[in-house]
């Protein structure tokens, strides 16, 4: 297989995982504060964790240069301690990835610990466990299958991610050029042997994936 | 050991206004859905706030509105046994009983575990998961986790409501034992007029949030203080024995 291909294939892998790992925890934390707290300006954290999932890729991606760019908010900050800039490298198309798959992961977790019954958290509470335990011992083992599901699904739209990671890190060959766009540089400059390769393979991957998420979901819900 | 309660709490349908002591005794806190029966445990658990008022058990003062003391439910040593056993579906008996067993040696926790698994006769169930036992042992293994702890108090929520009348009358008895093993009160709410008759050394009977009457159950339950009783009371009786 074309060695470009491999690599296309390695850094999608690469890129989604961490941004998957980032999302579980995030995410996770994210919806538990939203399944079980009442608080000031909760509807808003929703909404602004619900909008990369509704906005085009193209304007969070916006966003995020807005952001994270050299002149950005907190990329100007950073560039300025330590010289480095994310802009154009793998790991803004981890961050973009981050952000776009957050809401699949805190949608369905969210919705898989509010599925957990109050009166199993009332007991652990009454028995002397803390909230912590209970989290842990009860309420995220309860809600296993919705976050699982989550995990697969923010997994599958990481490896996905094409808009936003084009305008933060770019289209560079051998650099930042996971399998989507691969398959768009490959299309636009009619190298259809390639294309073809690359889309078998993601179509397989992701209907692989939608599987699994499926499968754990329709037990939860 | 006693408890002794006073709550107030405003709710958008009616006002919680309730006030009464317990020695180490059980009472049952009698009354129609919706009189504030649950939410009177919920509140001395530490699960709801009242609005004002004042809980202390022992000498210990669990809530007190006016020196601003709430203490958690974590802190406050209550056994709760809800109308569902609730039961974690993921965990085996031995491990729903072993959770409860917070803040315990491991020598103490294996003689406590031992004692509540002779107490409750649930020997041959302690590896099987809850969705494998039956209704009645499911409560059985809620009061063992409750009371492995050895609380001070033991909160009782409609615990044999969703039983049928032999395993009823079984738990009736376990709950005899508990009594002579733990000494501790125990407040039981129901709507079963029999059951309040047969269990309560003090029925309490709740009305619209507030506290109707208080006394033994002969005083309570007679047809001079409660006319609607007496129908009741019979038809209770005559089904819990199957008209036989």
């Amino acid at each position: 297989m074309d060695g470009s291909i491999l690599f296309s294939l390695r850094l999608s892998f690469q890129v989604a995982l961490i941004a998957t790992l980032f999302v579980f925890v995030v995410g996770i934390g994210i919806a538990y504060v939203l399944a079980r707290y009442r608080f000031f300006g909760k509807e808003l954290l929703d909404i602004a964790c619900t909008l990369p999932l509704v906005l085009p890729p193209s304007v969070t991606g916006y966003y995020l240069i807005i952001l994270f760019g050299r002149n950005g908010a907190l990329g100007k900050m950073l560039y300025e301690l330590t010289g480095w800039s994310i802009m154009f490298t793998w790991y803004a198309a981890v961050l973009a990835s981050f952000v776009v798959a957050l809401p699949l992961m805190i949608r369905t977790a969210r919705a898989a610990i509010e599925s957990v019954d109050q009166d199993l958290i009332n007991a652990s509470y009454t028995l002397g466990r803390s909230e912590r335990e209970t989290v842990f011992k009860v309420i995220l083992p309860l809600a296993k299958r919705g976050i699982i599901a989550g995990t697969v699904l923010a997994f599958s739209r990481a490896m996905g991610e094409f808009g936003a990671t084009l305008m933060l890190a770019g289209n560079i060959p051998g650099r930042t050029d996971t399998m989507p766009l691969a398959i768009y540089t490959s299309a636009g400059s009619g190298d259809w042997t390639r294309a073809h390769i690359l889309v078998a393979i993601f179509t397989v991957l992701a209907g692989l994936f939608l599987y699994v998420a499926n499968t754990f979901n329709r037990r939860t819900v | 050991m006693g408890l002794k309660v006073t709550l107030s709490k405003k709710f958008k349908n009616f006002t919680l206004d309730v006030s009464w002591e317990l020695h180490n005794e059980l009472a049952v806190i009698f009354g129609h859905s919706g009189s504030g029966k649950s939410v009177t445990l919920n509140m001395i658990a530490g699960l709801d706030e009242p609005d004002s008022g004042f809980v202390g058990s022992d000498n210990r003062v669990l809530y007190d509105g006016q020196q601003g003391v709430s203490l958690s439910p974590q802190k406050r040593n209550i056994g709760y046994v809800f109308q569902h056993p609730a039961l974690f579906p993921h965990m085996t008996v031995q491990e729903n009983i072993y959770y409860g067993a917070t803040g315990l040696t491991k020598e103490v926790r294996d003689k406590r575990y031992d004692d509540v698994m002779d107490i409750f006769q649930l020997l041959d169930l302690e590896k099987k998961c809850p969705d494998e036992i039956s209704g009645g042992q499911k409560q059985r293994v809620a009061f063992a986790r409750a009371l492995i702890r050895k609380p001070e108090v033991l909160l009782l929520d409609e615990p044999f409501s969703a039983l049928d009348a032999k395993i009823r009358d079984e738990m009736w008895d376990f709950l005899k034992d508990i009594r002579r093993f733990y000494k501790i009160p125990v407040v039981l709410v129901t709507h079963d007029v029999y059951e309040a008759y047969c269990l309560a050394d003090k029925v309490i009977v709740y009305a619209e949030g507030q506290v109707e009457h208080v006394g033994r159950p002969h005083e309570v339950f007679n047809t001079q203080t409660m006319p609607e009783c007496e129908f009741p009371l019979f038809f209770s009786y005559m089904f819990s024995k199957g008209f036989n």
